[in-house]
């Protein structure tokens, strides 16, 4: 992927959420306090990152100036090296939250860690199964405790509880 | 950070699972593990030191556990509506004030106070004052009205946009035939502030919160909307007594359970705050955040908020609902 | 006046008050550093142990907490990218790159001297100024408050290293998810397609948590192993510490970002992460190397800690002399007050001067306990970058949930958290600075409810924010330092190309 078509992407999105949030807020004069628009802040707000996107659409599309003399100082295109971890991390976190609750602090980190952990391991055979566990287990059971016992301050039980 | 010494500590914790695997709590020897209460605000604020209090008062009283957790969020709108949603097992339980209604009127929560399981009151609020600046030139309410009445909509009254001071502002201008210029200041903090640097003339402040400008003649007491005069501040007369016929509902804090909890588990937190009510200990510990016991019964604290409801709906076209 | 002092002075100098206070600050540490613990969980802890207590021996305990709580986020900011406590988030922006390039240790020294003399300007302040200082933020009104914090907001240009407009936008999107749930003002739904959850909006901690670790995370596993970098981290840290000249050659850069700080503490309602991002960006525009500001320098690191360690001072400004808290900590320490039946307030100086000047002369025990504490425990953190990074990062993750969970008791806010992890990654990955978002976020809330709260005082007329000297001024500056950049930029960019 170039710069130039990042960039563009990115325009766009950002194009589109700065609609979308135009559109999902109420009109003008539809939320008049003491005879001011609470809404109008943020229409302004959605009115100014549309015109911004559409800027950054145009500074990267349309060739005017020199614009290479900005290109150099931005950070290098996005590239990542391990597409296949990435996407593990992002479901496995997303599913930690999603059992955050219903499984419970406890049980939920434990299954996080040890995923985690086995992602985040890029050398073959470096790995260490039973080393993992006793921490995937020994630290959110110790966070628990502490929080419940120490803080006062109770974390989800999910199914172990009740 | 000690987490080089995870082995250690794994060794340590690991029988410790056992303990949270603990046994499932039947109804009947309820409670049976910690109570969870819900404090719709943020700690420190007035409704989280009493809900504290309330709570530690509680543990005593019912021998069990009373984790005070806060939930902060619109106007207690978020709590309400976890506890409304809750299990109702008798472990999750809402510590709330009149500021429900407010919630109510807005279209915050979709559903009333009355839906929950209430089981009582355990508090009311000493009240609150209307002040000025000591060097504003009003005396009394009766000289805001006068000058309220001689240029309309020029006399600055600080509130708090939406909350119970919007709605105490709307029934005063409306009881004296007065129109204010009403100003957004915020909370408590705030209003403080912009009646010392006289942003503002007038404000509606908890007696508490302003007790020692009072003392050092910062500020001064202009009347009270209160039904009578305070212990602590005899001279300071009621608005009807100034010739503003509005008597305005004090704040009532009160406790409930997720709608449709067992009758046990709500007799037994009913007897439980059947004791509290007599309790010299709970008495002492209220004093501290200047609050008095007020126990009412379930149904007569859904009247009380009832009533309150009907007085803040007169008003209700000041709140700009949601739906 | 003087044997008040020297009263105040020697009660808090009982060996009991000096022990509370130094597990105070322990204790704070731990919890500012330790992700997903926060200085008000702390304050909250400890506040029913100081029901027992005499009053000064609690405050102190709090006050004790409440320095180490600011402090210790300097902790995981510097070694984790991760910001501990918000007050510590500008500390990540040179901090972190400081402990990739191998400067862990000379990034921790000046934070932690930093912190420390910052605290001490801070309590200085507060101890001459109190009464004074107090006044003057009673003149303050909601367009004052305004035109500043809008000031603050228009240094964005100046965080976007590269391309201008994706600093803007970054900014403005910092703002848009500020403004989701109930208006400041009036408390109307917006952007909350009718969520409950939504209604209350987006916490701080989960937005930058989210944004800054969350996203590193992400980073992390799809950028191979950053183990190199760890690795360098731990073999260098030994050698770089903080010279002489790094301290000479900030002495200004403290000077403004502790007077920016205290001030900013000053001013109730504004909070400390602001202070330390206005007192970072102070400090950035008015030095000479201020391009250099978010590369991994000494001079960003001192300039973030100093001022959110001045805030303390600041912050008990308010508090103290008029009984207003300006934040969640302070409000927690009022209620200390209250249970111990003293009210702060105009009298208390008058009516309670020994414990006044008790409480001073523990804040500075409280400023020596945190710079001993952190400087004795820093062989300790620097082994922690040692951990293995696969071993260490799902630990502090489950650490953010936590934090995340613990703010409000509600999943709602884990869930926000890792969404705004995946917002941080896509932001970073397709060149968009994180830092405006951050200013966006934290000043846009602020910047709105004053303006709103301004114009219901002015009847909707805006000439009102020009005609005020002080609002008139900064709204003035502020145009200038949002034109400027666009103007330059634009020439940049339409300057012939030279031929050759």
């Amino acid at each position: 992927m170039t710069r130039k078509l990042t960039d563009g992407i990115a325009g766009a999105v950002i194009l589109l959420a700065a609609i979308a949030m135009y559109l999902s807020l109420p009109g003008p004069g539809e939320t008049v306090i003491a005879g001011l628009d609470m809404s109008l802040a943020p229409r302004l707000v959605a009115l100014i990152l549309g015109a911004l996107s559409l800027g950054l659409l145009v500074v990267t599309f349309v060739p005017f100036g020199d614009t290479d003399a900005e290109g150099e100082a931005a950070p290098g295109t996005p590239h990542v090296a391990y597409p296949g971890r990435l996407v593990a991390t992002a479901v496995l976190i997303v599913a930690a939250a999603a059992c955050f609750q219903w499984l419970g602090f406890v049980l939920t980190s434990v299954l996080y860690i040890f995923a985690q952990c086995y992602i985040l391991t890029y050398e073959a055979g470096t790995f260490r199964p039973l080393r993992t566990a006793i921490i995937a287990i020994a630290f959110p059971v110790t966070v628990n405790l502490m929080f419940w016992h120490l803080l006062s301050m109770p974390l989800p039980q999910g199914i172990l509880g009740s | 950070m000690k987490f080089r010494h995870l082995k250690t500590i794994a060794a340590a914790a690991v029988p410790a699972l056992g303990l949270l695997a603990g046994g499932a709590a039947m109804a009947q020897d309820y409670p049976s593990k910690p109570i969870q209460m819900v404090i719709p605000y943020n700690p420190g604020g007035d409704t989280d030191l009493l809900g504290r209090i309330f709570a530690s008062q509680l543990e005593a009283a019912l021998g069990e556990t009373v984790v005070p957790v806060n939930m902060a969020g619109a106007s207690g709108s978020i709590a309400t509506t976890h506890v409304y949603q809750a299990a109702p097992d008798g472990y999750t339980m809402l510590f709330h004030h009149s500021g429900v209604l407010g919630s109510m009127l807005t279209g915050a929560i979709d559903f009333s106070f009355d839906d929950l399981t209430v089981l009582g009151s355990v508090g009311l609020s000493e009240g609150s004052i209307w002040v000025t600046a000591s060097s504003s030139p009003y005396e009394d309410m009766q000289d805001v009205v006068e000058a309220a009445k001689a240029s309309p909509g020029t006399v600055k009254n600080g509130i708090n946009f939406g909350s119970q001071t919007h709605v105490h502002a709307a029934a005063f201008e409306k009881a004296a035939g007065v129109e204010m210029h009403n100003i957004d200041v915020g909370g408590i903090g705030e209003k403080i502030v912009s009646i010392l640097g006289q942003h503002v003339d007038v404000s509606e402040v908890q007696v508490g919160a302003v007790q020692s400008y009072l003392d050092s003649g910062d500020m001064r007491a202009l009347g009270t909307p209160a039904a009578k005069r305070f212990d602590g501040l005899p001279d300071v007369a009621t608005f009807a007594e100034q010739g503003i016929d509005v008597e305005m509902p004090d704040r009532l804090f009160w406790v409930a359970l997720p709608p449709g909890a067992p009758d046990d588990v709500v007799e037994t937190l009913k007897g439980a705050l059947a004791e509290l009510a007599g309790s010299e200990a709970l008495k002492t510990e209220y004093a501290k955040v200047k609050m008095t016991p007020y126990f009412l019964s379930a149904e007569e604290t859904v009247d009380y908020l009832n009533n309150e409801y009907e007085f803040n709906a007169q008003y209700k076209d000041i709140f700009l609902s949601n739906n | 006046m003087f044997d008040v002092f020297l009263q105040g002075a020697s009660a808090a100098l009982d060996i009991y008050c000096i022990l509370l206070v130094f597990g105070g600050v322990a204790l704070g540490i731990v919890f500012g550093s330790v992700p997903g613990l926060t200085a008000s969980m702390g304050l909250i802890l400890c506040l029913p142990l100081t029901f027992t207590m005499p009053p000064l021996h609690g405050l102190s305990l709090l006050c004790g907490l409440f320095i180490g709580g600011i402090s210790g986020g300097l902790i995981p900011a510097i070694l984790m990218n991760l910001p501990g406590t918000p007050g510590s988030v500008a500390t990540l922006f040179d901090g972190y790159p400081m402990a990739v390039k191998g400067e862990a240790k000379k990034a921790l020294s000046a934070a932690v001297l930093a912190s420390f003399c910052g605290t001490l300007f801070g309590i200085v302040v507060l101890a001459i100024f109190a009464p004074m200082l107090a006044r003057f933020a009673l003149k303050f009104t909601p367009f004052e408050y305004f035109a500043v914090s809008f000031f603050a907001l228009s240094l964005i240009a100046s965080l976007s290293a590269g391309s201008m407009i994706k600093g803007f936008i970054s900014g403005v999107i910092g703002i848009a998810i500020a403004m989701v749930g109930m208006s400041p003002v009036g408390g109307i739904e917006r952007l909350t397609g009718g969520h409950t959850d939504l209604q209350a909006g987006f916490a701080m901690v989960p937005f930058l948590v989210g944004l800054f670790a969350i996203s590193e995370l992400l980073h992390d596993s799809g950028n191979g192993p950053a183990k190199a970098t760890m690795r360098k981290l731990g073999e260098t840290t030994r050698e770089v510490g903080l010279k002489i000249a790094d301290v000479v050659g900030n002495i200004r850069t403290f000077l403004v970002a502790a007077t920016v700080g205290t001030g900013i503490g000053i001013l109730p309602g504004i909070g400390v992460s602001t202070a330390s991002l206005t007192g970072y960006l102070a400090a950035k525009k008015t030095s000479r190397r201020g391009n250099k500001y978010g590369t991994g320098i000494v001079d960003g690191v001192v300039a973030s800690e100093s001022a959110n360690n001045a805030c303390i001072g600041g912050a008990l400004v308010p508090l103290l002399a008029l009984g207003i808290p300006g934040d969640t900590v302070a409000s927690i320490l009022l209620g200390a007050f209250i249970m111990n039946n003293i009210q702060p307030g105009p009298l208390l100086f008058l009516t309670q001067g020994e414990l006044v000047y008790g409480i001073f002369t523990s804040l500075v025990v409280a400023s020596i306990a945190m710079a001993a504490f952190m400087f004795l425990m820093m062989p300790v953190f620097v082994r922690i970058v040692r951990t293995p990074k696969n071993v260490l990062m799902p630990l502090v993750v489950v650490m953010c949930l936590v934090g995340a969970f613990g703010l409000n008791n509600r999943a709602f806010d884990v869930w926000s958290m890792v969404m705004f992890g995946g917002l941080g990654f896509a932001l970073r990955t397709f060149g968009f600075p994180l830092q405006p978002a951050v200013l966006g976020f934290i000043l846009g809330p602020i910047v709105e409810t004053n303006f709103y709260r301004a114009l219901t005082a002015s009847k909707g007329d805006l000439t009102e924010f020009l005609t005020r000297p002080i609002s008139g001024l900064f709204l003035l500056l502020s145009l200038v330092f949002i034109a400027l950049p666009l103007i330059s930029a634009l020439y940049t960019r339409l300057r012939p190309v030279p031929q050759g």
